[in-house]
This record gives C-alpha cells, structure tokens and sequence, in this order.
C-alpha cells in the first residue's frame, strides 16, 4: 500500500496521547484511606480483570480510529507495485516468420520455460506482438491464464515490430520494477533503421531466441503485361535450391513449372495472358519457410474505378462538363473515374445511398438547387465525401456557404466588369507539396502559364480562428497573381471541399487547353476521394476496417474495391540480430522520470480507489464501538 | 441487631453529633446517660440489695419488711425504706484503638463513636456501682486501666478515654486472650470494636472470654460507608492499617463488597449468638441508646 500524502502519517504519533491517558488517568484516580481493603479485594479482582480487558479494548479502539483517521489523510491506495514485488512480462514474437513449420510450437515452449522459471512471488503477463500488439494475460490475471495465453498464441502474417512489443510490456509493467522476457527469432528488420524502445530504468529485458529458418523462399513482387507476367522470387538461402513455381489465374492454376532459385533474387517470366482475370497469384513450394510469404497476389483489370457525380445545370456531361469529362476519361486502366451525371433539382430526390465515402460530387451549376439538395451536399462531405465546387458561370454564390456547411465563413462575389477589364491573372501555387499537385512533381509552377480572364472573389476571414472548428479553418494551396485565393481547401467533418474560383470549361480561363489541366483535374479528384482512393495492393497491417488481414485477394466492404493483401517483402529475410545488437536499441529511462510518472500514476490510482472513504467508514464503526463499549463501562 | 432500637429518632443528647460537640469526655458521658435515662422514665438502680436510697409514703401492697417502725414511731406514718442496689461485679470496656478504628465518613470516626460508647457505658457502670476498668488495644494492649469502684475512678477511665489515640493494626483475639488469661473474678466485659480481624480468632476469643465466665457484649461498630459503600468513580482505596492499595471503580464492585460485608456481619451475629454471646452492630450514625438498652438488658440479667 502506498500514500499520497504519506507526511499525514507523522500523525500517527498521536497515538501516544490516549494511550498515556489511559495510563495516567488510572493513577490520577483520588485516594481515599479506607478501614480495610480486603472485602474490596475480593470484590474486586474478578471484576476489574474483566474490566481492564475492557478497558484495554477501549484503548485499542481510541488508537484504531486514530490510526483509521491518519491513514484517511494519508489517502492510501493500493500501488500494484506494493502489492506484486516483481512483474515478469513475457513478450512472444507472434510475426510472419515465426509462421515456419515448428517455429512457433518453439517459441511457445521457451515462453511457456521463461514463465515457469519466475519467481513464486513474481506475476506474469503475456504480450504478442507482429506491426502492433496485443496484451493477452495482464499481471492480475494469474499464472494458469499466462499459461494459457501463451499456448493461443499462433503467427500471423504482420512484420516484426519489437518496440511494439516492448512499448506494452512497459504499458502492463505502469512504473513497476519488473522484466521483460521477449521470445522471437530475433529477426533483424525487427528494428527499423533509426527506431529504439525507451525501458524504464527498474526494468530489466532480456531476449530468448528462437533459432531463424535456414533458407526462405518468398514471391516479393509481381508485374502483369499483356502478354507476360513477371515475378522476382527471393531465396535466403546460401545456395541454389530447386523448387517449382504456380501461376494462377482467378483461382485456378494456369501454369506450374520446376526451377532451379539461385541464392538472393531471382526473376520468373511466364508468357501468359491475363485473359481477363480479375486477380492472379504466383506461388513458390517452401515447405521450410515462411508460411505467407510463398505466394503473391494481384489484383489485374480495371480496378474499381473512383465515382465522380457531375452536377451542371443541363444535367449532362456534354456541355458545361465537357472538359472535365475528358480530362477523367484518360485515367489509367488500374485507377479509372467513372463520372455520374445530375442535375441540380435532381438532387432533391437523389439516393444519398448512392453517393459513398470516396465518391467525389463535383458541382459546375447550382440552378434550380433547392435547399435540401445542398444540405444533402453539404452532409455528404461530412459524412466523409468529397466535393469540387467550380465557381463558374453556372453558380449561384449566394449558395457557396450552405454547400460547404454552415462554419465555412466566406464571402464571394461574383466578377465584375472591371475584372473583366483587367488583364488575364495568372496561377501561384502557394502549396506545391499538396497531394493535389502530386501528379506535376516539382512542375506544379507549369500551371502559371494558365490565364484566368474571370475569377470569382473570395474574401476568407481574417484573421482566422482555428480553434473554431475542429476540422481547421479553410486554408489557401494557390492564389491568383493579384493575391486573391485561387484554390481553397476546407475540411468539414471528415471530409474534403476545395472551392475553385475560376471555372473548368473556357468561358472563364484556358485552363482546357493547358497539358497541366489533366493532370491538376486528376489530382484534385483523386485528393478528394480521400483515403478510399486507395491502392489495390496492401499489407496485412494495413487492411481497411472489416477485411481480415490474412494475404489474398479480397473485397473492402466499404468501397467496394478489390484488394491484394501481400505480406511485407522485408518480413522475408530471416537475417538474425544477436541478442546484445537487440538490447543495444533499447535505451533505460532516467529514474526521476519513473519517479515522475509514478506519482502521476499514484494520483490516478487514488483517486480511482478511493480507499480513504473506507478507512473514514472503517473509523465510524470504532467510534461506534468505543462508545457503545464505553457506556457499558460507565 | 436490634432494629427497632436503632430505627427510633434519636433523643437530643444521644445524638453522636451533638455529644461530639460538648467540651469533655465526662460531659459526654454524663449527657449521654442521663439523656438515656431520661427516656427510660424509670429508675434501673432500685433493687434489693443493701444501701439506703430514700423514703417513701407506704402505700398498699409494699413489702411490710420494708416499713421503717422508727419513723412510725416518731411520726406516727408508715413509710417504706428504699435500697441502692449494691455489687460486686466487675465489668471491663475493651475498646479497639487499631487504625480501622479511625475511619469514618461522617462527623465521627468509629474510635470517637466507641471512645463515647466506652464512656456512656462507664458512667452507666459507675452510677450502678460496678467497679469499671478499661482496656484499649490495637495487636497488643496499649491502655489498661484496672477494674475498680473507688470514687474517682471514673474520671480515670474518661481522661484515659479522652487521650485514646490511633493504633495500629488490630488484633482483637490476641487482645481478648490476653484478658481471659488475666481476668481473676468473673465479670462482664463489653467490646467495642470494628472487628475487622480474623473472624474464626475474633471469635474463638470471645469464646474463651465466655468460658472464663464472664458476659460478653460486643459492640460492633461500623461506619454506614463501610456497610453501604456509596462510593462510585474510580477511587484508590488505601487500608488504614496496612497501607496497601486498591484501585477500582468503586461503583462496580459495590454489589461485591455489600455482599462480602453482610456475610462477615451475618457470620459474627450468627456464631456470637450460638456462643451465648451478645452481639450488637451499631453504626457511627446512629444514636448511643441501643448500646445502652443493650447493656442493660445483659446487666439485668447477670
């Protein structure tokens, strides 16, 4: 037990008071000279024995409830540390290459040894660990549940992160002393290049080694012509092996063929079509390696394309959405847009069902858009959607707010006819590392060339609160030359709006017919696609929200899309790290910060615990029993 | 324990208060008898023994041996002679001067009330021509005044009585056995003590007393704290005699002491009785006339 306040305790010495009072006031009772004393004797010596037993009762309750009340002040609590002397956290490496035959049955065994070789009074706690990690047995839960725990454990196809690890075994540990045992196979790339685990100084770590597999064979890339498929085929080990290679198509073996892997990388041409498959996976027999890593998938074809929904006063895409539509048709094959079309009163009566979280809404006209069609539009962004608003001719500026919601403080005017007077403006991006000039790398300056006969004024608020909403204030990735913004970025909700103030056909700028025009228009749709527009391929730590992490080809629930879960080619290598390389990435904390913390975490356990309530309860019911007892004896 | 006597008001001069109050131990006893015969409303001294007392007028049915034919003679009336009553008996006042003798919890310590009864029962035995000694005693015998009916005597035993001072630890059977072993006539002896001694010694003393054949009163004298014990907080109680102390909440070990005191008084009432010994308890608060009234009654029947 540990106290917040522990100087209270100096209280304790009160203690003394009734006990010298007890003492003193039995000789300060009055004498009186008495004829003979031995009828009182005999009166009294069965009764005062019984009566010092109560008087001493007496006196063990007027100190208890002293002693109840100093601990009351001292605001006790129950610090895991005084309770459990010493924590053992027992770390198990749960990463792809543990998934080789007899790997893990192994690590679990020096596991299931580190934690019988504890001490009696130690508690142990079990961590698996892959990119992240999972506490499996918190120190409460008891060795029969660490045991347990340890024998669920069973790889998965995640990479190796011991600082993930080693960062929630401290978390269990809270400021204890304790140990930290990590079982793994000590795989190298463990450790990226820079990264180290910070241990508190009272916390020792030591490494259990699992030995490495001697060869891996692993499939780390695939490429799909239209004639050819290529893969590069790793092989660990120090020499050639001959093994026999598959291709698949859409799940059904197309081609198998024996080869001889030379040590390190090798390339596997296979003349083959892809005869419209939607996904392909190349294979490698390596019955002693790497259990995931053997084979690679792809997803072949159009990808599911990025919905675009147009809306322009005509409600087609042939007039005011011309060019727009031309710029998004010439989108590569594995990231295609497919633009959907509408017009402004449509949108009334619109599915909002049919618009999804990495759709894009471009808005070209606002004629006949009637209040809820843009409280739809402007819910559709929050929600997560993406819009482009062109302030061309076909838009009313009076509705701009109510489209980008109601905290997008801005004003617009249209442009007058002095603007129309003045010379052509030209572009400045004031945000070039913005993913919405990704595609000109460090071009984006060639979009200057553009000239902006008409432009639309926007006035931001100045200056800007950022505290007001939580999604930041809008902010400027290019302005016109003379200073006025030309593109605005806003983020209401979870998601995007930019507001362009120029439009996208050639009535208000030549922007169509500028080589930058394609690729900017891509980029702003594929920006506000938000993290939807992702790629076809991803790692098993990465997967979207409701896909199982397990490599393969699959379908994201949300999007739609189709997905290529690969394992990380770096998990791969077996290379080994030596223990001491291991513990020379870990750094000891200073003491004073485990102090610091402590105390922190002692304030956070008193307060949860409240203890001081029961030793002020625990203090009534001495009193309680004081004075019932002292009016027995009155 | 005679009761009734003691439940009677007190008559003025036997109050023990107000006999403390007056200046000499011979005015208190003086006061003291007197008050107490006054109550009796009778004469005690008349009887057939030898002195001459008085005349008076014969009236029938007087004794004709005792009409005075001289007077007749001279007078030509018959008158009838009256007598003192004479004696020969001896009678000793033992009077306990130990230390418990000297507590008391109200106007009198038990040594002053038993010095006062020494001295009333004195006076009553000189006025009826005893002869009167005096034995004080704690473990040994501190005052002997021997038995004797010369006058003058009497003021002897008071100045005796009037110099008493506390003693130390009693040891009344010692004390009575040393009378028994001394005693040459048989007589009557009167204890006035608290008899706060050994019990089974006490009264195998008075037993040998007895046997010697003298009567034997005893006056047991007790204070009404010491039969009542009113005393309630915690209290170090310290013995008058030996000193030693007990600390105790006085109110709790009341029942206790009650019933141990009761017990020793019940036993002292119950075993003098059986002996043919009269046993009289008499608090300090009370007044003297019981005492008297009993020494009377064991006088009248010697």
């Amino acid at each position: 037990m540990s106290f917040l306040f522990p100087w209270f305790l100096l209280g304790a010495l009160a203690v003394v008071v009734p006990i010298l009072l007890h003492f003193f006031a039995r000789d300060r009772a009055p004498r009186l000279p008495f004829s003979d004393v031995r009828f009182l004797e005999r009166a009294f010596v069965r009764r005062d024995r019984r009566r010092r037993l109560r008087e001493l009762l007496l006196l063990a309750l007027r100190v208890a409830a002293l002693l109840l009340l100093v601990l009351a002040f001292a605001r006790p609590f129950l610090d895991a540390a005084g309770q459990v002397r010493r924590i053992t956290i027992i770390a198990v490496d749960r990463s792809l290459s543990l998934s080789a035959p007899g790997r893990m049955a192994l690590a679990r065994e020096r596991a299931l040894e580190a934690a019988a070789a504890t001490a009696a009074d130690e508690s142990v706690a079990v961590v698996a660990f892959d990119d992240a990690a999972e506490i499996l047995a918190r120190p409460a839960a008891g060795r029969r549940a660490a045991r347990a725990a340890i024998r669920r454990i069973v790889p998965t196809a995640g990479g190796t992160r011991y600082a993930a690890g080693l960062a929630a075994a401290v978390e269990l540990l809270d400021g204890r002393p304790g140990r930290i045992v990590v079982v793994t196979d000590l795989q190298a790339v463990g450790w990226p290049e820079g990264v180290r685990a910070a241990i508190p100084e009272r916390v020792d770590v030591e490494v259990v080694g699992v030995p490495p597999v001697e060869r891996n064979l692993a499939v780390t890339g695939v490429e799909f012509d239209a004639e050819q498929v290529t893969a590069v085929v790793l092989n660990t080990g120090p020499g050639p092996i001959e093994t026999e290679a598959t291709l698949s198509l859409a799940g059904r073996e197309v081609g198998r063929r024996r080869m001889t892997l030379v040590a390190g990388a090798n390339e596997l041409r296979w003349e083959k079509s892809r005869d419209g498959a939607p996904a392909a996976a190349i294979s490698v027999a390596d019955p002693d390696g790497y259990r995931w890593d053997d084979t690679r998938y792809a997803v072949l074809g159009p990808a599911s394309p990025t919905v675009v929904h147009v809306v322009t006063n005509s409600g087609t895409l042939d007039a005011e959405a011309f060019y727009l539509a031309q710029a998004l048709d010439v989108a590569p094959e594995s990231r295609p847009f497919e633009l959907r079309s509408a017009a402004p009163a449509e949108l009334i009566a619109a599915d909002e069902s049919g618009w999804r979280a990495g759709d894009v809404v471009v808005v070209m006209g606002t004629d006949g858009l009637s209040r809820p069609g843009r409280v739809r539009i402007a819910g559709f962004v929050e929600r997560g959607g993406g819009l482009l608003l062109a302030t061309g001719g076909g838009v009313d500026f009076r509705l701009v707010r109510d489209l980008l919601g109601a905290a997008f403080e801005i004003e617009i005017e249209a442009p007058t006819a002095a603007d129309l007077d003045s010379a052509p403006r030209r572009l400045a991006v004031v945000a070039p590392r913005h993913p919405v000039f990704r595609p000109f790398g460090d071009r984006a300056a060639a979009l200057t060339q553009v000239r902006f006969t008409r432009t639309a004024r926007v006035d931001l608020p100045d200056p800007v609160d950022a505290t007001r909403d939580a999604a930041g204030p809008p902010h400027v990735l290019a302005r016109f030359d003379h200073g006025d913004p030309a593109l605005i970025e806003y983020r209401p909700g979870s998601g995007r709006a930019l507001l362009f103030a120029s439009g996208l056909g050639m009535e208000w700028n030549d922007l169509p017919r500028h080589p930058g025009f394609v690729p900017f228009l891509q980029g702003i749709v594929r920006y506000l696609a938000g993290p939807a527009e992702s790629p076809s391929e991803v790692l098993p730590a990465g997967v979207p929200a409701d896909v199982l992490p397990v490599p393969g080809v699959t379908t994201d629930p949300a999007s739609g899309r189709r997905l290529a879960v690969n394992v990380d080619v770096r998990e791969s290598d077996p290379l080994p790290l030596t223990p001491e390389a291991f513990l020379a990435r870990v750094d000891s904390m200073r003491a004073g910060r485990v102090g610091a913390d402590a105390a922190v975490d002692g304030t956070a356990q008193e307060a949860e615990q409240s203890l001081w309530w029961y030793f002020l309860l625990a203090m009534a019911l001495v009193l309680v029993g004081e004075a019932w007892l002292a009016r027995t004896m009155a | 324990m005679g009761a009734g006597a003691e439940e009677r008001p007190a008559l003025g001069c036997l109050d023990p208060k107000i006999v403390a109050s007056l200046g000499s131990m011979e005015l208190r006893a003086r006061a003291v008898v007197e008050g107490f015969l006054l109550g009796l409303h009778r004469s005690p001294w008349t009887g057939f023994s030898a002195e001459f007392s008085e005349y008076r007028q014969y009236m029938p049915g007087d004794d004709l041996t005792t009409l005075d034919w001289k007077v007749y003679g001279r007078s030509d009336r018959f008158y009838v002679k009256r007598f003192e009553e004479e004696t020969n008996v001896d009678c000793r006042v033992l009077l306990d001067v130990s230390a418990s003798m000297s507590y008391g919890s109200g106007a009198l310590s038990k040594l002053q009330y038993g010095s006062y009864l020494a001295a009333a029962l004195a006076w009553l035995m000189n006025r009826q021509h005893d002869a009167v000694g005096l034995l004080t005693f704690d473990e040994w015998v501190v005052t002997n005044v021997p038995v004797s009916a010369r006058p003058g005597h009497l003021r002897r035993i008071l100045v005796a009585l009037e110099q008493i001072r506390m003693g130390r630890r009693s040891n009344v059977s010692q004390a009575l056995n040393a009378l028994a072993a001394a005693m040459r006539r048989r007589g009557m002896v009167a204890l006035i003590s608290d008899l706060l001694d050994d019990p089974e010694a006490v009264v195998a003393g008075l037993k040998h007393l007895k046997f010697r054949g003298s009567e034997v009163i005893v006056f047991h004298v007790l204070d009404p704290a010491e039969l009542r014990f009113p005393f309630e907080r915690a209290t170090r109680f310290q013995d008058l005699e030996t000193g030693r102390e007990v600390t105790t909440v006085a109110g709790e070990i009341r029942d206790g002491y009650v019933r141990e005191m009761e017990g020793m008084t019940a036993r002292y009432a119950r075993e003098l009785r059986l002996a043919g010994i009269e046993y009289r308890q008499v608090q300090t608060d009370r007044p003297l006339d019981g005492a008297l009234r009993e020494y009377l009654a064991t006088r009248s029947r010697r």
